[in-house]
């Protein structure tokens, strides 16, 4: 608890509106406070309880850039790649347990981030590799088809917020090709147009046209991957363990 | 014969090489060009026999001159043959790389007309993909033995990796089995390979814009079972290979059968269990800091189906344990049971800050299954009555099925092995555990 915190009878629970920026704005506030929060939370997700009150927080750069850069001095490059990856998670809990650790290294600097035994950093610590854990498996298992007119596109329903990762990713490898990833679960597309990024609202999206060679492809690598498998070592379950069903739910006419 | 027809034969082929990793390279994507490497490497699906499927593993033909045995692509041996045109395969690989099937390239062959021949051949394909199509993806490619050391420096200026085949374990399984190939025939390009990267380390450090050559290294693989050669042979070999060429990895391929040499077996089953055991040995090998010597001898020459090589070390070696975690120095940690690299680190950064409890082993993820017989936490084991005893501490780590892989029924192991007392069911294990045997 920050030296002169306020004690009274009432739980605050800060409300901000989903995006970064907005939550560092959030830790500003509480810190600004002077105030251990009952919670940091989206709109979306606010369940009113007794005894509690709600501070909606207006998103401010200026509080989020004073917020980060002073996280980043303290804690490190490292440690705060691992605040963001955590952030996309989908776990509920994930921005208080982002809060404390940024509390805990304000105290302790670099220190902080080797405490594994600390149960916030173990859980930001966790929360940020399962979310790197389903980026790489993501970028391995997405499938993108040709649409008329040679851009790409790709359906995918991660379990955690990764579309701006993949959607790095992607643009860096790609190059001259643009591409659109449609996150079905969280309604977001992130469009690509070989100079820009950007992520938009889904809404109203009608994906294009399958172009016309593409089903020759799509029957040649399933040639392929029915090719390689060797009889003679043949293990399904094996196989399934490390291809869960989940990351396959859109592209079942190109995978086993 | 239209492409795809020849990319079901050429994979065919293909298919009993094990190598398939894209890890190694570094490089981001390049304005202009299509394509990025990730130094861990990527998978982008897993085949029927889970083996991971990262790049499109093809050969550019399956016509050969050698008649190696063990081989399928062998010239006496009865198979469709096909080959690709350079542009035809850029191309198809090309659009499997921009759908994402696949993380990269990996193209071997057999020999046509001559060594020289065919490696003019694969330097074809792979230059319309580094220079006409900008692709700046991973490409591993096969060194054909015999072909001239020009071709091979040509060759690894476009490549990511390189492999030359060790196939066999020693010389004399090369003489019966393979009459065309000789050691010196697959260790020449290895050692030409090694020069040409040591010597670009050493120009990169003069001249920023140096030519990068097989920047993911090289490796090699040797068939598992098909001749009498022994583990302790074969992670020998292996040894000498990290440390004389410099390799990156020795993959090692469980023997399919598909040859009818009166020297080569038949009717057997893969030996998969043997391949995955070796595979843990290799392991130790390169990140462990363990020698060949250590894990077996000439008399005792065979992994120990049972317990993987780091336990089975560690229950021959009990006077080392139990290994205090507060105190032990990190290389005797990372040779305790149950603790790998990451762990390691993890306790070592931990208990800066912390002395460390069992509670906190789990935050760590150590395994404490394995790792309970050979710690201590603040003096104390984790179950006090615990006493240190060779057979007991065998038949418990053997007995927990997770020490398998799911290739091979437990029973079925016991049955050929001569393994003379059952491991405890667990209900002894417990019971030994809290000091009621």
């Amino acid at each position: 608890m920050p030296y002169g915190t306020v004690l009274d009878d009432f739980d605050l629970i800060y409300v901000y509106d989903g995006s970064y920026q907005g939550f560092f704005s959030a830790i500003f506030d509480a810190v600004y406070d002077r105030r251990e929060p009952a919670g940091i939370v989206t709109g979306d997700r606010l369940q009113l309880s007794l005894g509690a009150r709600y501070k909606e927080v207006a998103t401010s750069a200026e509080k989020a850039r004073r917020v980060s850069s002073a996280a980043r001095q303290k804690l490190g490059g490292e440690a705060m790649r691992r605040v963001y990856l955590a952030f996309l998670s989908s776990d509920d809990g994930r921005e208080t347990a982002i809060y404390r650790y940024l509390m805990l290294g304000f105290r302790l600097g670099r220190a902080a981030s080797s405490r594994l035994t600390d149960a916030d950093v173990f859980r930001v610590s966790t929360l940020a590799q399962n979310v790197s854990r389903e980026t790489d498996k993501m970028q391995g298992f997405m499938r993108f088809s040709v649409m008329e007119g040679g851009a790409q596109y790709c359906r995918f329903s991660p379990k955690n917020n990764i579309l701006p990762l993949v959607l790095g990713h992607f643009a860096s490898r790609l190059g001259p090709i643009p591409f659109v990833i449609h996150d079905t679960g969280r309604g977001l597309l992130g469009v690509y147009d070989t100079h820009d990024k950007y992520i938009v609202s889904a809404e109203g999206f009608i994906p294009p046209e399958k172009s016309a060679d593409e089903k020759s492809f799509e029957r040649a690598w399933k040639l392929f991957y029915d090719t390689i498998g060797i009889a003679e070592r043949k293990n399904p379950r094996l196989m399934k363990q490390l291809m869960p069903a989940r990351y396959f739910r859109h592209y079942w006419d190109i995978a086993p | 014969m239209d492409t795809a027809e020849k990319l079901r034969i050429l994979a065919e082929s293909a298919k009993y090489d094990a190598a398939c990793t894209s890890s190694g390279s570094d490089r981001a994507g390049r304005p202009g060009g299509i394509g990025s490497t990730s130094p861990s490497g990527c998978c982008h699906a897993f085949s029927s026999d889970g083996r991971c499927i990262s790049l499109l593993k093809v050969l550019y033909t399956n016509y050969c001159v050698n008649d190696c045995k063990y081989c399928v692509c062998r010239r006496s041996n009865d198979i469709e043959r096909a080959s690709f045109e350079p542009r035809e395969l850029a191309d198809l690989f090309m659009n499997f790389y921009r759908r994402n099937y696949v993380e990269g390239l990996f193209l071997s062959s057999g020999i046509v007309k001559n060594p020289d021949y065919t490696t003019e051949r694969l330097l074809e394909a792979l230059t319309i993909l580094r220079k006409e199509y900008f692709f700046n993806g991973y490409i591993h490619v096969k060194a054909i033995p015999g072909s001239s050391p020009e071709l091979i420096s040509a060759l690894g200026l476009l490549a990511d990796r390189m492999s030359v085949n060790i196939e066999l374990p020693s010389e004399s399984s090369l003489r019966l089995l393979a009459p065309q190939k000789s050691r010196e025939k697959v260790t020449a390009p290895m050692g030409q390979i090694r020069d040409g990267i040591i010597k670009r380390k050493n120009e990169i450090k003069l001249f920023r814009h140096a030519p990068s050559f097989v920047p993911a290294g090289q490796s090699t693989q040797m068939i598992v079972g098909a001749t009498p050669d022994s583990d302790f042979q074969i992670i020998r070999l292996s040894e000498a290979l990290y440390k004389t060429y410099g390799l990156k990895r020795v993959f090692y391929s469980a023997y399919v059968p598909v040859g009818n040499h009166p020297a080569l077996p038949k009717d057997v089953k893969p030996p998969l269990l043997r391949e995955h055991r070796l595979y843990q040995a290799d392991w130790l090998l390169r990140f462990y800091g363990f020698r060949a010597d250590e894990l077996l001898s000439e008399e005792n020459s065979r992994l120990d189906p049972l317990l993987d090589p780091k336990c089975f070390w560690a229950v021959n070696h009990l006077e080392l344990f139990p290994v205090e975690i507060n105190t032990a120095p990190y290389e005797l940690l990372l040779r305790t049971p149950g603790i790998g690299v990451r762990s390691a680190k993890r306790i070592v950064a931990a208990r800066r800050s912390a002395s460390l409890r069992f509670e906190d082993l789990q935050k760590l993820r150590v395994q404490l299954k394995r790792a309970v017989y050979f710690i201590t936490c603040g003096g104390k084991y984790m179950y006090p009555a615990f006493k240190m005893n060779h057979d007991f501490i065998y038949g418990s780590l053997a007995g927990s099925s997770s020490m398998l892989p799911g290739i091979l029924e437990y029973r079925q192991l016991t049955m050929e092995d001569s393994f003379d007392s059952l491991p405890p069911s667990p209900e002894e294990k417990i019971k030994c555990l809290t000091g009621q045997f």
